[in-house]
Formats: C-alpha cells, structure tokens, sequence
C-alpha cells in the first residue's frame, strides 16, 4: 500500500525526473549556458555568411591563455550595421565557438545585450536606412568574397547575364526569362541581406523590389534551391564561401555582367577553387567583408577584446605563433587581400590593379585548390628573378 | 621587311602583350603597389597602323549563343580589332576578334573582357530575354 509520503515521495521522484528530461532535451533553451557566464565574452551581430570566418579566428581567442569569447548573432548584414548605429540590444540566443571552432549556443540576457561590433560583406552605406558612418564607427575591410548565383545540380544551366537576373529577380514570373519564371523557385533573400544588396547594386532591382521566396539565411537558400520541386527553373544566390561548402548540393552559375562578352564563374572553370576571376577582376559580384566597432579619436577600437578580435581577423596584427591568420581566412573559403591582384574601395566600385605588398597568391591557390604552379622555396635564394620573394614556402612576385 | 616577316614580328609583339596581360601583377611591375586606375598602355603594345595581326595563341572568348568555352578554345585572332590610341604612326592593338583585351586592364570593361585562361559560358541576352527592348535595353520594372 503506498503511503502519503511514500506516493509523495516518487511524485518528487517523478518530476525531477521529467524536469531532468526536459533540460537534457536538446534544443532546449534552458540547457544553453548564459553567454555572460562563458570567459570574457564580446558580443557580435551581422550577416551569417561569414560565420565561418569568425568561428576559425574566435577559436583562437578561446583558445589564448586569457580566453575570450566571441558570441554574434546573425539576423543579417544591415540589422547587424544598424543595431551598432542605433545602440539596439540583442536578446534571445546567439552562437559562440569553442577551441576547435565548433559552434556552440548561449543565451542572452532578457533584457538585452550591447553589441561591439558588427559584420557584413558590404559597405554601411549600401544598407538601407544608412546614410553614412559617423567618426565613431570604424569601418575594418576583412578578406574578400563573392557573389554567386546558384542553382541545383540537376539543372543545365551554366550562366546568367545581368540582363536576366534583372528580369528573374525584378520581374518574377512576367520576366520570360526562362528557365527561372516559377516565383515558388527563385529564391532571394530580403533587403538586409549583403548578398541582396550586391545583387541589387550590380543589377539596378531596388533590394525591396526583389520577387520570389525569401530563403531567410544562406542555409536557407541552399536548402530551398537544393530541394526545389523542378529542378530546372530554381535559382537563388549565395556568399562564395557558402556555396563553396555546399558544391554537393548546389552548382555556382557564370556570370555575364553587363557590357561583359562571356558570362564567368567566381572560379577559373566552375569546377575549381581559385577564385582566379575574383583576384583578376574578370568576375563583378565581389567585395571585402566589414568588420564596424566603436572607435576613440586615434582610431582605434574603444573595447580592447573586440580589438584584439577584428584585428587578428582583419590581418591588422599577427595571431601568435604558430598561428596563421592568411591561412585561417583561406581555410574559411574567402580569399586575402594578399592573394588579390585588383582591388576596389566601395560596393562594385571600379576596379584597379593591384600587387599586394607581401604577396600570398602561391600560397593561396596551394591551399584553395591543393597545387600551384609557383616555386617551392626554403629562402629567396632558391626563387628565379621573375619571383624573387620565398613567401610561405612559395616564390612570390614581390 | 617582307610582309611575312612583319607579320611574325607584329605576331610575336602581340603575343608578349597577351602574355603579359596574362601574367599576375603584369601593369603592375613597377615600385608602385597600386597602379594608377587609368594608366595608358604600355609602349611595348603599340603597333603600326592599318597591319593585319595574325595571332594564333589560344584565348577564351565570346561564343556567340550560349555555350561554354574551354580554355584552350582556340580562337585565333586573324585580324586584331585595332582599337585605343591611334598615334601618328602608331596604334594599340587590344582587342582581340573574339571581344576579349589583350593589354593590362585599367578600366571596368577591360577587367571584365580581358582574355585570361578562364573557361567562360555565354548567355545570350537576344535570344533568352524576349522583354528586351528593340536596343536592347532593359525595359522599366513593373
């Protein structure tokens, strides 16, 4: 016969039980940590599409001997610009990444948290609701990535002029631009994403005015391009490093801009890596990532960790030996200004060329794309004339 | 001079240039880092004018309809488009038949049309986009 107490008892018993299932439960926001709890957390908010570039150089903050942690949350690149411009707090949940890089959740204050910088692939001014920058923001341009319009592997299409992404994105269904006139098949992203404004700069479709599903995140997109109902008529368009990590899934399209003879992909051919358009200039839909923090009036970042932070990733301070902060950000599928061979100082702006002061373009393809045909050296010593400089093992130009 | 022997020096002065263009860093050998956006063309591109230019170096060029273009496409250039500056006895020559630019790049267009190694794949506005106004232009958006 159970007893008061003893019925009591396993009723306890019982709910712990329950209350111990739910907190293990994954996904549940109570098994999260607070972000405020984890070592010298700062807190950051902008694109997704850069995640991973953040994840390879937070790693290395974890990682220090006074560990810091960068914590972001990514609702998209002008929510990101505007809510450091606006002072807006963040609450919820957000992505923090330990030692290897694996990303992690915590939860945020209820009453919101502060920001201390923001990241996005596009300039502040090409966000809506931003008209400039003002003295005490600095704005610290990052690696370069591009844009790229995709579409399932099963379809046949190769390229896409900017004629006919102004018809598909700007037009929808009326466009005629066949095969992309199902609008439940063209995939976009909203007026807040980098990759929307890009589009819309090279294009001239006003970033409000783009038709078809809103794919939400770059995971997102790929999802819905990957999984579309007719593979045929899908489309949508992806940061160069995401798409890259997702070729099992969805294929880059070459890209024709206007007044350009032959449509490009980001790469040499669509299959590589290199991004030898990109770095020549023969590719349009490319930029360098920002990284916006508050600045003092020398310039420099005003919160200290966020300095070390956008400094390491910006290249502007070597990571400690034996870190490598070029190969980090090749790792995260963009490409160093010092692999680059042209350069650009706004959102599409003209191009101009360019020769980095220490080259990294051997050093780049070897990583990228798993060979280069430059010299291997220990010293300059081994380096012919054409290529004088032993960079990282490779002879360079300079 | 015969006209041979013009023809494979003026061959070989163009395929330097290509080779240059192609070279990484090529408009930029100089102890400047950042090359001035509009430099004028080298010297070593200038040719005497009205000379039919055979190239016969392999590029990746316009195809016309859609299609891919293999980068060893061979796409010989039998009468180089003389185009830019047109010198008293002297002219640039550029562009090759296929629309792609031979010398170092300093402008948007020559970025975009510069003949490099990479495979390209043409999209071809006229027959894919029936919108397109009778110039080609781009109608205004609903």
């Amino acid at each position: 016969m159970w007893t008061r107490s003893s019925r009591s008892g396993r009723r306890r018993l019982s709910l712990a039980a329950l209350a111990l299932g739910v907190l293990c439960a994954p996904g549940v926001a109570r098994a999260n940590p607070d972000c405020s709890s984890l070592p010298s957390p700062i807190y950051g908010i902008g694109g997704s599409s850069h995640q991973p570039l953040i994840a390879k150089f937070a790693a290395v903050l974890a990682g220090q001997t006074s560990p810091v942690t960068v914590v972001y949350q990514a609702p998209g690149a002008c929510n990101g610009i505007n809510a450091l411009l606006g002072s807006t707090t963040i609450s919820g949940t957000a992505t923090y990444w330990d030692t290897s890089a694996v990303a992690h959740t915590c939860n945020l204050p209820t009453a919101g948290q502060a920001v201390t910088f923001a990241n996005m692939g596009i300039t502040a001014t090409s966000c809506p609701g931003v008209a400039s920058l003002p003295s005490t923001i600095g704005d610290f341009p990052g690696p370069i990535s591009a844009y790229e319009l995709v579409v399932p592997l099963q379809s046949s299409q190769q390229s896409i002029s900017a004629e006919g992404v102004y018809f598909v994105y700007g037009f929808g269904a009326t466009g005629q631009a066949s095969p992309w006139t199902d609008e439940t098949q063209i995939i976009k992203r909203d007026q807040n994403s980098a990759a929307t404004v890009f589009i819309s700069l090279a294009t001239g479709v006003p970033a409000l005015k783009f038709h078809g599903v809103d794919g939400k995140s770059n995971t997102g997109v790929v999802t819905a391009v990957s999984t579309a109902a007719t593979p045929e008529k899908a489309i949508g368009y992806l940061s160069s490093d995401v798409a890259d990590a997702n070729r099992a899934t969805v294929r880059p399209l070459a890209y024709q801009h206007f007044g350009q003879s032959c449509g490009y992909w980001a790469d040499s051919t669509a299959t590589t890596f290199d991004k030898a358009n990109v770095r020549d200039g023969q590719y349009e839909l490319w930029g360098a990532t920002h990284f916006f923090a508050a600045i003092d009036n020398t310039g420099k970042v005003t919160d200290a960790n966020t300095k070390t932070f956008i400094d390491y990733v910006t290249l502007a301070t070597a990571l400690p030996a034996p870190g490598d902060g070029v190969k980090l950000q090749i790792a995260s599928g963009n490409i160093p200004t010092c692999a680059m061979h042209v350069k650009r100082t706004t959102d599409l702006g003209p191009v101009q060329s360019y020769l980095p002061a220490a080259p990294c373009g051997c050093y780049f393809d070897k990583l990228a794309t798993g060979s280069t045909t430059c010299a291997t050296c220990a010293s300059n010593a081994d380096c012919p004339s054409s290529a004088p400089t032993c960079r990282n093992s490779f002879c360079e130009v300079r | 001079m015969s006209r041979r022997h013009e023809g494979m020096i003026l061959n070989s002065l163009v395929c330097a240039a290509l080779a240059c263009a192609l070279a990484t860093g090529c408009g930029d050998s100089t102890s400047n880092a950042d090359a001035a956006p509009d430099n004028a063309a080298p010297l070593d591109f200038l040719l005497p004018v009205d000379t039919a230019v055979p190239v016969d170096t392999a590029i990746a060029v316009d195809a016309g309809a859609d299609a891919t273009v293999a980068p060893d496409a061979t796409a010989p250039v039998d009468a180089a488009i003389v185009d830019l500056v047109r010198g008293a006895d002297l002219v640039v020559v550029c562009t090759a038949d296929g629309g792609c630019y031979l010398c170092p790049p300093s402008s948007d267009p020559q970025f975009l049309n510069q003949c490099t190694a990479a495979t390209c794949s043409h999209f071809d506005n006229h027959s894919r986009l029936p919108l397109l106004t009778g110039d080609g232009g781009l109608p205004p958006l609903p």
